[in-house]
């Protein structure tokens, strides 16, 4: 199975220092971008951004934009410019692997379960909620 | 008064706590605002493989601990770890040679 490489973004307001917090705002908008476009976004951003080392490098013009916020950027299979934004790249299926018939439900159910009690009463909902429309389907087929 | 959220919804919500608690999520500063780089939670109908990996890992200390009740649910050999319910189904197979090693290490 080939798994897109995927980034979810999600900007938070610093809540460290005023000044920063009432530029930001309380709410942001979300912004749906594609990989191309938050590159562009990222050569045309105007401020430094400081980011670790070997960690996603994400710009965003911030100071024209403080609540932007983007979010499920898809990078596209194709190389990314260079000093443009890097990705944390999934590992591959191949080393963690779900079996094709294991559904989420069971496994959020026993594994975040085990971790998370209270992640089981969703599971467990979400399961019925499968099988209630696996029987519609069976009876309208 | 608010809608209640739809159960798949609740536990994207859930993952998602659980990454930003036992993850390392990448924090990007910008000049006006901070972001938290977080992995999609899922693919297709799949749990998202850097999740699922956090999720292997925080389950197996689990289990290491008396009285989880996790440890019966768990076939390892030197290749290979299988995550099991309690049916006997299998919901993960691991083949990080360095996970299973310290899993093996802990068990020991």
């Amino acid at each position: 199975m080939v798994v897109n490489k995927s980034t979810y973004i999600d900007s938070t307001p610093r809540t460290q220092g005023t000044q920063a917090a009432q530029s930001t705002g309380p709410t942001g908008h979300s912004l749906l971008v594609s990989g191309k476009q938050l590159i562009d976004i990222c050569n045309r951003a105007d401020f430094s951004a400081t980011s670790p080392p070997n960690r996603s490098c994400v710009r965003l013009a911030s100071r024209e934009n403080p609540d932007v916020k983007a979010k499920f950027i898809s990078f596209p299979p194709q190389p990314l410019p260079v000093g443009g934004p890097t990705y944390i790249e999934a590992p591959t299926q191949s080393t963690f692997e779900q079996p094709d018939n294991v559904r989420l439900s069971e496994l959020s159910y026993h594994m975040l379960g085990a971790l998370m009690p209270e992640a089981k009463e969703p599971a467990s909902k979400y399961s019925k909620q499968l099988h209630t429309l696996r029987q519609l389907s069976a009876q309208g087929a | 008064m608010s809608e209640e959220k739809e159960p798949l919804q609740q536990l994207e919500e859930m993952f998602k706590t659980f990454w930003r608690e036992k993850g390392n999520p990448s924090i990007v500063a910008a000049q006006h605002t901070e972001f938290t780089v977080e992995p999609k939670v899922f693919i297709g109908d799949k749990l998202n493989p850097e999740i699922l990996k956090l999720l292997v890992i925080n389950y197996l200390a689990q289990s290491s601990k008396q009285d989880s009740g996790i440890g019966a649910n768990i076939e390892v050999t030197p290749e290979k770890l299988i995550i099991k319910t309690p049916k006997g189904k299998p919901l993960v197979i691991v083949r990080d040679k360095k996970i299973i090693q310290q899993y093996l290490e802990a068990r020991a």
